[in-house]
């Protein structure tokens, strides 16, 4: 058996208190997956230009551009990464996703096993 | 030749013409005694001769003594011949049945002149006294009815104009006397107001000897107005000329008052501002206000006497049937509108009353939109410290002392945060009801920032900033009260330290007239041109992924706008740093 390279997965947060979050929780799960977290969904989208990822976790509310139309620009873009939404709010107000596929969503706040095995059935 | 009546015969007739004449002949001597009394006289008293004779005569009439007037005694007193009429009305104690009799008296005299008595001749009268009374009752109770009509009544002399008569209710209404306004010109009691159509009725009057329903007003002794409605017409003489007037006016005060109350209350739903309209059973507009007709042209494309469209038909008809009111919404040009239907069965129409709410419907947006934003910002510091205490639970476990520290801190700031963002929404509404944080006193400027810079000592040593302050002396002392001051003044700098990542915060004060003015500016993010007169506002924030919730400016502008100071920010945009400015009086004001 070959050892399996890690998997790269693109964080989208505005609030520092949740980058420095999800850094810890992904601290102890580092041989499998390789996280870069970035503050803004400009910089993501940036990013993903010139970058693969096998998963984008993205925040909803954030200033200037929220998460569903960062998720549409990923799409625009023919980016068909799937993406999990972790929101303070209901997903189903969420009217900015309605007619669009391949993603998730999960309330915060959110617990370690919550996350992981998310992840995990998404890419492994 | 015929057959002749001889005097001799005659002067035989005569004690037999005297027994039967139809009047009442009696004489009577000095002391009222009856000597003689013909048959006339018997049957009217009902007495015989044998019980008349010698006797007094007021006791054949029932009487105890003679009768009030008497012509008998009053012929023998004065010698010459008297009369009275003698009836129930002007005796006392006379029988009702005696009825009223015209005595005349003549005194009888002995051959020396002297009077020994007087002969009594009375005629009934009964009859004539009853019609005479019967007509003075009747003219009792027209003169009752004419003074006390509900109507005023006053006569008027057409060529002088003078008032000759007026009854009872005229003087009551308008509190004249009787003699202040007898003789008096009719158009003295008449309202200025009305003078000239007072004019216009008497001329109306002598012309054609008829006024009707003539509106004018009288003038009350005391100044004020009477509504009448004036009636006239004419007394006239044997050649048909208009000698004076019967006049009747008509208090219509009452009827003015009714009749003006009706027409403001009609002016109601006209004035209003809302639309209300009325539509029949089967759904035809009957009447609509000004604001109703725009309304329903504009909306529905219905007129006054066309139908409202099927969706509103339906209602009137609900409405009606179930004698239910009913309340919908609709919405044209951009404008909300709240319809309440009210049904009027006994009519079969309803009446609808329209609100435009527009403006509440955004304010509720507005509000929900707030409290949306407020329970995220609380929820987001509050998620941030669950999460952090996930991750202190798995570290305690694993005995990971620096993930656990590290998740300890996080954990301790989510928690503050949340607390300040609580505390915060709660202060300023407190502020905005009149909250008082303490009485008012003699600051030191210097005090209270050091001692804030005390608190944010930490913060400013973890982002490397560097303060300076610059107070000058004469701006240290400031009269507010503490807990404002404080709040006022950590607010900002707390603000300034959140903004900026390096360089540094100066404090500068300067006295200006009665005031201190108080500068605070870093060297941190700055704030957007566009966005600078919206920073005072609740709930505002130029950067939502900083915490906290866009109070603390408000909180700021709340206490300067309370203590009679101001606060402003000035920013020479985004990156170039920010100068928040306050002023605060340095005595009481």
């Amino acid at each position: 058996m070959t050892k399996k390279e890690a998997q790269k997965i693109l964080i989208v947060e505005d609030n520092p208190e949740m980058r420095q979050i999800y850094r810890f929780l992904f601290r102890d799960y580092s041989k499998r997956y390789d996280i870069e977290v970035e503050k803004s969904a400009q910089i993501a989208l940036d990013k993903l230009k010139s970058q693969e990822y096998a998963l984008i976790i993205t925040d909803v509310l954030m200033d200037p551009m929220r998460g569903e139309l960062l998720f549409k620009r990923f799409r625009e873009e023919g980016v068909e990464t799937p993406v999990i939404f972790i929101s303070i709010v209901d997903p189903e107000d969420e009217k900015g996703l309605d007619g669009i596929n391949n993603f998730t969503c999960l309330r915060k706040p959110i617990t370690e096993e919550q996350l992981m095995e998310r992840v995990k059935k998404i890419i492994g | 030749m015929g057959r002749m009546i001889t005097k001799e015969q005659i002067e035989a007739l005569k004690p037999y013409i005297l027994e039967n004449a139809p009047a009442i002949i009696a004489v009577h001597d000095l002391d009222h005694n009856i000597l003689w009394a013909n048959k006339a006289y018997r049957d009217a008293t009902g007495l015989s001769l044998k019980r008349v004779e010698g006797k007094k005569c007021y006791h054949a009439w029932g009487l105890d003594r003679f009768c009030k007037g008497c012509p008998v005694s009053k012929a023998m007193r004065t010698d010459k011949k008297q009369e009275a009429e003698l009836t129930p009305q002007n005796q006392k104690h006379w029988p009702a049945d005696q009825g009223s009799w015209l005595a005349k008296a003549t005194p009888i005299k002995d051959e020396q002149g002297q009077i020994i008595g007087a002969i009594e001749i009375a005629h009934d009268i009964t009859a004539t006294m009853d019609a005479v009374e019967a007509l003075r009752k009747t003219e009792l109770r027209y003169q009752d009815l004419y003074d006390n009509a509900p109507d005023m009544f006053v006569s008027v002399d057409a060529k002088t104009s003078k008032i000759l008569e007026c009854n009872r209710t005229f003087l009551k209404k308008t509190g004249y006397k009787k003699k202040e306004i007898i003789g008096e010109q009719i158009f003295s009691v008449y309202h200025p107001d009305s003078l000239e159509g007072a004019h216009k009725a008497f001329k109306s009057f002598v012309t054609t000897g008829k006024v009707s329903d003539a509106e004018l007003q009288l003038k009350k002794k005391n100044g004020s107005k009477i509504d009448v409605s004036l009636n006239v017409s004419a007394v006239r003489d044997k050649k048909n000329r208009i000698l004076q007037s019967r006049s009747v006016w008509r208090d219509i005060t009452e009827l003015k008052k009714a009749e003006k109350k009706i027409s403001d209350l009609a002016k109601f739903p006209e004035e209003n501002p809302d639309p209300v309209f009325r539509v029949s059973k089967d759904g035809k507009v009957l009447y609509s206000n000004v604001a109703g007709v725009k309304m329903i042209l504009t909306g529905w494309g219905s007129k006054i006497g066309e139908f409202v469209p099927e969706r509103w038909r339906r209602f009137a008809k609900d409405a009606l049937t179930n004698k239910k009111r009913i309340v919908e919404e609709e919405s044209f040009e951009d404008k909300t509108f709240l319809f309440t239907i009210t049904p009027v069965s006994e009519e079969h129409y309803v009446n609808i009353y329209v609100r435009d709410i527009t403006e509440l419907k955004e304010v509720e947006k507005v509000k929900y939109n707030i409290m949306r934003d407020v329970s995220h910002s609380i929820k987001t510091p509050l998620a941030v410290s669950r999460m952090a205490n996930e991750i202190l639970k798995n570290a305690i476990n694993t005995k990971d002392i620096e993930k656990a520290k590290m998740a300890h801190d996080m954990l301790h700031k989510g928690i503050e945060t949340a607390l300040k963002d609580a505390s915060n929404i709660l202060t300023i509404y407190a502020l905005s009801e009149g909250m008082v944080l303490g009485e008012d006193s003699m600051l030191s400027l210097k005090e209270i920032i050091e001692d804030i810079l005390k608190d944010e000592k930490w913060m400013l040593q973890k982002k490397g900033l560097e303060t300076k302050i610059d107070i000058n002396k004469s701006a240290d002392k400031f009269f507010c009260s503490h807990g404002e001051a404080e709040m006022l003044f950590k607010n900002i700098i707390e603000n300034a330290i959140k903004f900026t990542e390096k360089g540094n915060i100066s404090i500068k004060a300067v006295s200006r007239g009665k005031f201190i003015e108080v500068s605070i500016t870093d060297t941190g993010k700055g704030i957007k041109k566009s966005v600078q007169d919206k920073v005072f506002d609740r709930f505002f924030k130029q950067h939502k992924s900083v915490e906290g919730i866009g109070l603390g400016l408000s909180i700021c502008r709340e206490i300067a706008t309370r203590k009679k100071g101001a606060i402003s920010i000035e920013s020479r945009g985004s990156g170039k740093g920010t100068t928040v400015t306050v002023s605060l009086p340095r005595t009481k004001i």
